[in-house]
């Protein structure tokens, strides 16, 4: 057995002795506690900042490639191992029961930038709710193979083993920082903000940033 | 044909069709009738005697190769077989080397000029090519030419001291060849200067591009696209894009979308292709514009996106994609450094373009261990249906083939390489490879083929460590086939129909897949620490045996339609140790044999494969992937000379072949080995 798949069945077995027979369903997860969090390979939520794009943009992340006109640029605290860039599979990172493009690998700043994708509300703005929102990784694998399907199985295994939500306070405070909501033309207009969040957060991926702020 | 007709190269032949005398005639030619000039055309200089003069030194018989190219600030040498030419025994005449002409251009200008600034005299005497060897030059001219590889130069042996090239001289080149090639260190950077620019046309369309500074001047360049992998970044390839703009193309890095996945990287060599194409008149200020030749592109990739581009292409291949900038025939080339295969040969498939591949034997990421389908790189090579190479190179880890230090070397094992190391490897490598592929420069061939003990350019890093292995396969018309195993399973029938006889031992044939997840020895596993094809659709199939202290032998009888090799240059094999086996693991070196060729009118004439640099390469003796120390089986190309069996056995015919012997044992090499056999064959080089 591969160590991550080891460090997964162990995260899965201290989750349910800790809570014990507590009633959980996916679509109702309860916040993160602190002691869940230290043992989370998703760890906090930095910072998240809204946007909407005036024209979509399609996730590749998912077999499916759905396009997408709203969303939040997140940056997460992640456990690095989980990270760590190979050619094989990887952990797919999700946000609910979508997968999160992974701007930067992070594996020695522990630190994501992620855009997480998702439908308008009623008011135009980002649909999802950050507060019922769990972030977490998946099985191994390959994203652009991931399906809708799968991605809720995951989510559903992911509850199970304890993934939850993040506080409200830690939301709020991850909104205050990423700043107001982002009325872009188009996805390639995220690329240098997110540029900006990678040389701030992973400052290792210099060249990955600086790339993604390479003038137009 | 009669049996006194012998081989001429396909250089002397290609002269003949110019109109100068070839080998089989020579003795004639000296006093030839001008009625030959005359059917020949007036331009050409009658009477010309053309012979391979150029080459090196070999330890033991056949004593000298004759070969195409050298590196430059190394030693160039000739021979004259006095055997085969016994009129020049106890002549002495002036050897010129000199500029390059086609045989319209000596007959314009056939006055001589030597490139070292005077000619050497040679006193020829009896003794065949081991008394007649001199040193043309000792290092002491350069190879560099304005753009590209190659400084080509012709060798006379002026007959009649006339300073003149003139009937009876002898001339290797002159021709559509050269006599020689000189090649600059394909390690050193190039003559050109070279603008770099960062820019970004969006979202995954960010890309960095190298050009020479002068592009203005040098008309339409080839475009060599790189895809990079996983975890890297499309700005760790400067040891590439400098090196190569520096010898006249056009280089391109990409950001590469592939943390999603091996897809999302092929789309991402598309769009990125597209987009430069489209925007030419923009990018770098417009300098590129009209100075691309879209019709030849090559797409390197890394990792993922080295499986990325060969799914990009399989993607125009089956109409999935239809290029709106290019089309599926200006993809002249792809190569693949380290490639994952998650998808499988329908989808990650260069079908017929030429194809290279890169292996680092220490790379720990594509690892190529046998429980690991996905991490075995020569998948794809295997699935290459064109021509195609593959350089190993023993202690590079996977993130030494970019230039990044901020990123690791994903490498385990022993004696790993510097990124350093590997990086002048890379650019020692893709060089000649570009030339070649994408030019069709014949002074780059060579490099892809011959022996890396015995052939390197100066530069090049010089460590024990440094081990290097080559496959190299010409496309199918160069190639006369006499057993690739992937017919006739049959062990006494090879794939040409001929008889096969043998008396090694614990011989078996089939898919070269290693049958479980380990590369632990196994006395009941045949194809162990094979890695050629996955286990459910790739079929690349070899032969396996061994041999332990006794001579022993496997002959393969040519049918009739293989019988006259006069057309080809080499014949040529392609040959692994088993790893971990106990007798692999007994010898713990290069494995010899040797190669017998017979004809129909008994001669015979054999020739140890270490001759031309060592043998077939121990395998890197990492340990993992079960227990033992030995990694995956290491194949390499192995070719010996046509020419060279003649001038051992001058009465060996080689218009009527019947059988090519592969000889075993304490007589002819190696006391003791298992090897892995595939594509027996003699080939045009």
């Amino acid at each position: 057995m591969k160590p991550i798949s080891i460090l997964v069945s162990l995260l899965a077995l201290v989750a349910a002795l800790t809570m014990g027979s507590m009633a959980l369903t996916a679509s109702e997860p309860r916040p993160i506690s602190e002691a869940e969090r230290a043992l989370s390979p998703v760890r906090a939520l930095v910072l998240a900042r809204p946007f909407t794009l005036e024209r979509p943009a399609q996730h590749v992340w998912r077999a499916e490639a759905p396009t997408y006109d709203a969303g939040f640029l997140v940056v997460l605290e992640v456990d690095p191992s989980f990270v760590e860039p190979r050619q094989t599979e990887e952990p797919v990172l999700q946000a609910g029961a979508e997968t999160v493009e992974r701007v930067n690998h992070g594996e020695r700043s522990g630190r994501v930038v992620g855009i997480v994708p998702c439908a308008r509300d009623a008011a135009g703005r980002p649909g999802m709710n950050l507060s019922t929102t769990a972030f977490f990784f998946g099985p191994e694998g390959l994203p652009e193979r991931v399906t809708m399907e799968d991605a809720r199985r995951a989510l559903q295994r992911a509850v199970l083993s304890g993934a939850r939500p993040f506080s409200g306070d830690e939301i709020a405070r991850a909104l205050e920082r990423g700043g107001a909501l982002m009325a872009l033309r188009s996805r390639d207009e995220l690329d240098p903000v997110a540029g900006v969040l990678v040389l701030e957060h992973s400052p290792e991926e210099r060249d990955l940033g600086t790339g993604l702020m390479a003038p137009r | 044909m009669h049996r006194a007709s012998r081989i001429v190269s396909s250089a002397v032949l290609g002269l003949a069709l110019l109109g100068l005398s070839t080998v089989a005639s020579a003795q004639t030619v000296v006093n030839a009738t001008p009625a030959s000039a005359v059917l020949r055309g007036p331009r050409l200089i009658a009477g010309l005697v053309a012979l391979e003069l150029a080459g090196r030194d070999l330890p033991t018989t056949p004593d000298f190769e004759f070969v195409q190219s050298f590196f430059a600030y190394l030693p160039v040498q000739a021979a004259l077989d006095t055997d085969a030419h016994p009129r020049w025994i106890g002549a002495t005449a002036n050897v010129w080397l000199c500029e390059h002409k086609d045989a319209a251009g000596w007959s314009a200008s056939p006055t001589l000029v030597d490139v070292r600034g005077a000619p050497q005299g040679i006193a020829f005497v009896a003794g065949g090519v081991a008394a007649n060897r001199f040193v043309l030059d000792d290092g002491l001219l350069s190879g560099q030419v304005p753009l590209g590889l190659g400084l080509p130069l012709d060798v006379v042996i002026d007959a009649d001291g006339s300073g003149s090239l003139s009937t009876g001289d002898i001339i290797d080149g002159g021709g559509a060849k050269p006599g020689l090639w000189l090649l600059y260190p394909t390690v050193l950077q190039g003559p050109l200067a070279v603008t770099e620019v960062l820019y970004s046309g969006g979202s995954f369309l960010g890309q960095d591009l190298y050009y020479p500074t002068d592009i203005a001047n040098l008309g339409e360049l080839p475009l060599v696209v790189i895809s990079h992998g996983n975890g890297h970044n499309y700005q760790w390839y400067d040891h590439i894009g400098l090196h190569l703009a520096s010898y006249g193309y056009v280089v391109m890095s990409h950001q590469n979308n592939t943390i999603p996945g091996v897809i999302s990287a092929a789309t991402t060599t598309l769009t990125n292709t597209e987009y430069l194409l489209a925007n030419l008149a923009t990018i770098a200020g417009g300098a590129l514009a009209g100075h691309v030749d879209r019709q030849r592109i090559a797409w390197f990739g890394h990792s993922r996106g080295g499986e990325g581009v060969t799914i990009a292409y399989d993607r125009i291949v089956d109409g999935a994609y239809t290029p709106v900038n290019f089309a599926l025939a200006d993809i002249v080339f792809i190569s693949s450094i380290a490639p994952t295969d998650f998808q499988g040969s329908a989808s990650a498939n260069p079908h017929g373009v030429p194809y290279h591949l890169w292996t680092g034997g220490a790379d720990s990421d594509v690892n190529g261990c046998a429980d690991c389908s996905i991490c075995q790189t020569f998948h794809l090579h295997e699935r290459a249906t064109g021509p195609r190479s593959s350089i190993s190179v023993h202690g590079a880890g996977h993130g030494a083939f970019h230039n990044s230090n901020s990123s690791g070397l994903f490498a385990a094992g022993p004696c790993l390489l510097s990124r350093t190391e590997v990086n002048f490897l890379v650019k020692a490598h893709v060089l000649p490879l570009v030339e070649w592929y994408v030019k069709g420069n014949p002074a780059a061939v060579e490099c892809l083929w011959r022996p890396w003990e015995s052939f390197k350019s100066p530069g090049a890093p010089t460590s024990s460590c440094v081990v290097v292995d080559y496959m190299h396969r010409e496309r199918a018309s160069d190639r006369l086939v006499v057993d690739d195993f992937q017919t006739n399973f049959d062990l006494a029938l090879s794939s040409s129909g001929g008889a096969v006889s043998f008396d090694v031992t614990n011989v078996a044939s089939g898919i070269l897949d290693d049958a479980n997840t380990t590369f632990t020895a196994s006395g009941g596993e045949a194809m162990n620490g094979m890695t050629f094809s996955n286990s459910t659709s790739d079929d690349t199939r070899g032969l396996v045996f061994d041999w332990s202290a006794a001579d022993r032998s496997i002959s393969f009888d040519l049918v009739p339609a293989l019988s006259d090799v006069r057309p080809y240059t080499h014949v040529s094999l392609r040959a692994c140790q088993a790893t971990r086996h106990p007798l692999t693991v007994a010898e713990l070196g290069d494995v010899v044999f040797t190669i017998r060729l017979r004809d129909a009118f008994g001669a015979a004439a054999l020739i140890p494969i270490s001759v031309y640099g060592g043998g077939v390469e121990e395998p890197y003796q990492r340990t993992g992937c079960g227990n033992g120390a030995g990694w995956a089986n290491e194949w390499e190309t192995v070719r010996v000379p046509l020419g060279d069996f003649a001038r051992v056995a001058p009465s060996l015919d080689l218009s009527s072949l019947v059988a090519v012997d592969l000889l075993f044992g304490p007589s002819s090499g190696s006391a003791q080995g298992r090897l892995g056999l595939d594509d027996l064959e003699f080939v045009r080089n």
